[in-house]
């Protein structure tokens, strides 16, 4: 996990459209994409994929993208020679093996990947507030997020003061000993954090947490026009995916793939 | 006003006091300066004034603490919150957002405040500490004097009648020690009794009103901040000099600068995400000689003894040690580095084992052990030492392969007056035997006490240079870099005024 990603969990861009949707509507959305993907007729499956691909595209996920594509190619890959060499026939449709791991293993993960990166982990912990989620899971969930950022410094710290000291010289030295590098990055990373730690909760208490008063969210979590778009839009097309089952069954979409890929 | 009454105060895991019989005043538009050794309880009484002492560390608390008519003693932190507002040294562990609004925001979310009032507040603080521009910011991406004025902001916000702050400039550069100074005075005006716990006295000094010194528990001055003059008073409490020394001498003949043995960079260049970090900075030390590097927060003095001691693989340019020249990603492992969070570089369950880490002879660890006092703590834990002492050891570490050249980041953090001149015993030591030295600092004082030359980095390249006889030059030449902040001093001044005029406008019932 990168710093660029800690920066994306907390710098706002509020006119982006998609970023400015509420929380709900897109934990919605990605639990309408998990359905269909999973679910859905395959008629739909490349439309949800070309829907999640913009999605994607539009949070400035390209990097993503690819790297589901080419990691779903690659599971392909191995899943069918693993296959070819077990069963003397292989996989017995791998075309349509291709589509479902293409279409509903990017579609599920790439949503994932919107949700994380166009969320403000804020605006995450309202949404889970309003949803009546309790308070004991938004927290901890908040506080371990918040951890991240200063977890990475510190990881980076040690790892710079291993090098300069000669402990460790590179990636593939910590790769050969990695028990040795285990044992000598423990001790500062547990003491560290945990010192870090018990700051963050102090600064937390001094400021007002912990106490009975309930929590004022100064962005609540509200449905405005455009989620209401979306909302709407959502349930639009998924009454239009469970119609399009009994129109165009399975079995004739599968037979048209084989005869492009295959 | 804060009363702090007959206070004792004993933590669950120690033996003793750490407060003993505490009393302590301070009034509305009061602000006073408490200082002290290390481990003498000034960050304790903070902690009692801000109910962390007992509720979050453990301990026994005793005796009584006012703010007015209300005492504070059996208020739980959340509840004291909406009096007292504590800014620390650390502000990357006081942030408990990822986003500058949200993080104005945060305390108010508590105050049973409507989400209109919290907007408005959060508005009229943003414009008053002119950081409206950094409201959808990520924290994380924010430079250090930023994250100081934002964590201003935040305790600003709460409307809180009474301040503490701990050790608030260790880490500031030039102009954002007077940036926070500048808020002090702001907030004394708004008459909020401020309580401020500090090591570098030279830049508090000029807002504060009255000197409290606590050493071993008790207080034992009270009074006007003339004290801060007294020689024997500073030495006998272990306080850092209150303005920087030009005249503090040299031992005669303790730097011997060898020419033969040199570490230069010529050209060094770096670029970080599209922005020059380093821009063809070049640099000379010389063994046995100390150069100290100044500049403000993001002036490149890190990064450029980070491709020193090749930590920075993007840097190009040319590193000559002794005669041979390096690329910067080959400089690994020749030139040794302690960073300012020592604590980070000790990796072993022993300060022996420690020092052997790297392979260094028995009688090598034998001779450091003796050379920098640390013998009798050869087999206490490192990490269970004190601040000092695990500088030391960090120190005795790198020097445990025998570099010829030493790079210390920022060494004199939170340091009291005790701790600070054995670290320049230490240095010219080390000097004395030969070890080149650079010190990344922002503290005057162990420039004039320690180093040779000193040079001024900003947006990354060395500008200005400095012999030891040219030293007095150094107050106030620290200025931020062209474009991210005003030139110059008049500029700088120019540029307090409208942030002190920004409090006046957003507050006009003050």
């Amino acid at each position: 996990m990168s710093r660029a990603f800690v920066t994306r969990l907390g710098e706002r861009h509020d006119d982006d459209f998609f970023e400015g949707l509420d929380t709900r509507v897109k934990i919605l959305t990605v639990f309408v994409v998990t359905t269909l993907a999973i679910a859905g007729p395959l008629a739909t499956q490349l439309l949800l994929v070309t829907f999640v691909l913009a999605l994607a595209l539009s949070a400035g996920l390209w990097r993503w993208a690819i790297a589901a594509v080419v990691f779903s190619l690659l599971t392909w890959m191995v899943l069918v020679g693993v296959a070819t060499r077990l069963q003397s026939g292989g996989v017995e449709d791998p075309a349509g093996f291709l589509v479902g791991i293409m279409a509903r293993g990017n579609a599920i993960f790439l949503t994932a990947a919107w949700l994380i990166t166009t969320t403000k982990l804020y605006d995450f912990g309202v949404a889970l507030e309003s949803l009546r989620v309790p308070v004991a899971m938004t927290l901890p969930l908040t506080v371990a997020v918040r951890f991240i950022p200063t977890l990475l410094d510190e990881m980076n710290g040690i790892w710079d003061a291993l090098r300069v000291r000669g402990l460790v010289r590179s990636p593939w030295d910590a790769a050969r000993h990695p028990k040795r590098v285990f044992d000598l990055v423990l001790t500062p990373a547990v003491l560290r954090s945990l010192r870090l730690a018990d700051e963050l909760a102090c600064a937390a208490e001094t400021r007002g947490m912990g106490g009975v008063l309930r929590r004022t969210p100064y962005r609540p979590s509200r449905m405005r026009g455009k989620d209401c778009v979306v909302t709407a839009a959502l349930f639009g097309a998924t009454a239009l995916c469970v119609a399009s089952a009994f129109v165009v069954p399975n079995d004739v979409i599968a037979g048209r793939i084989n005869l492009v890929v295959g | 006003m804060l009363s702090v009454e007959n206070v004792d105060f004993r933590y669950a895991a120690t033996a003793g006091d750490v407060l003993r019989g505490v009393n302590l005043r301070v009034a509305p538009g009061e602000l006073v300066l408490l200082t002290g050794p290390s481990g003498a309880g000034k960050s304790t009484l903070l902690d009692c004034v801000n109910g962390l002492g007992a509720a979050a560390h453990g301990g026994e608390f005793r005796g009584c603490i006012r703010f007015g008519e209300e005492g504070l003693g059996r208020l739980a932190p959340w509840e004291r919150s909406r009096v007292v507002a504590t800014v620390r040294q650390n502000p990357a562990t006081q942030f408990f957002q990822l986003n500058v609004g949200d993080e104005l925001a945060f305390t108010l979310e508590y105050r049973d405040l409507s989400v209109g009032q919290i907007a408005e507040r959060v508005a009229s603080t943003s414009r008053a500490m002119q950081i409206d521009h950094l409201l959808h910011r990520d924290i994380f991406s924010l430079s250090s004097g930023e994250r100081q004025r934002v964590a201003l902001a935040a305790m600003h916000a709460t409307h809180a009648p009474l301040l503490l702050f701990d050790e608030p400039t260790a880490n500031l550069d030039a102009p954002a020690t007077d940036l926070m100074l500048a808020c002090m005075a702001r907030f004394k005006r708004e008459r909020r009794a401020i309580l401020v716990v500090e090591h570098r006295l030279d830049a508090i000094r000029s807002v504060a009103d009255r000197l409290v010194v606590i050493d071993g528990g008790r207080v034992v001055y009270d009074g006007p901040l003339d004290a801060l003059d007294d020689e024997a008073f500073c030495s006998r409490h272990c306080l850092r000099h209150s303005r920087a020394r030009s005249f503090i001498e040299l031992p005669p003949g303790a730097h011997h600068p060898d020419d033969a043995r040199r570490l230069s960079a010529r050209d060094v260049r770096w670029v970080s995400r599209r922005k020059t970090v380093l821009d063809n900075a070049a640099l000379l030390i010389r063994g046995g000689e100390c150069v100290g590097i100044r500049g403000t927060n993001g002036a490149g003095k890190t990064s450029m003894a980070r491709a020193l001691c090749g930590l920075e693989k993007k840097a190009r340019g040319r590193i000559d040690l002794d005669g041979r020249e390096f690329s910067p990603a080959k400089m690994l492992g020749r030139v040794a580095y302690v960073a300012q969070q020592s604590d980070r570089q000790l990796f072993t369950d022993s300060v022996r084992r420690e020092l052997s880490g790297g392979g260094a002879t028995t009688e090598t660890v034998n001779e450091l052990l003796d050379r920098f006092h640390l013998t009798a703590l050869a087999d206490r834990h490192p990490q269970a030492l004190s601040g000092g002492e695990r500088q030391r050891v960090a120190i005795a570490a790198a020097m445990a392969s025998d570099p010829e050249f030493l790079i210390l980041d920022e060494p004199t953090g939170g340091m009291d007056g005790g701790r600070f001149a054995a670290l320049v015993a230490l240095l010219r030591d080390l000097t004395a035997r030969g070890v080149g030295l650079l010190l990344i600092t922002h503290d005057l004082e162990l420039l004039h006490a320690a180093c040779d030359r000193a040079v001024e980095m900003r947006e990354g390249r060395v500008v200005r240079e400095w012999e030891r006889n040219e030293f007095e030059l150094l107050d106030g030449a620290e200025n931020p870099p062209a474009g991210s902040a005003p030139k110059g001093e008049g500029d700088r001044k120019a540029a307090l005024k409208t942030l002190t005029a920004g409090f006046v406008a957003a507050n006009p019932q003050r």
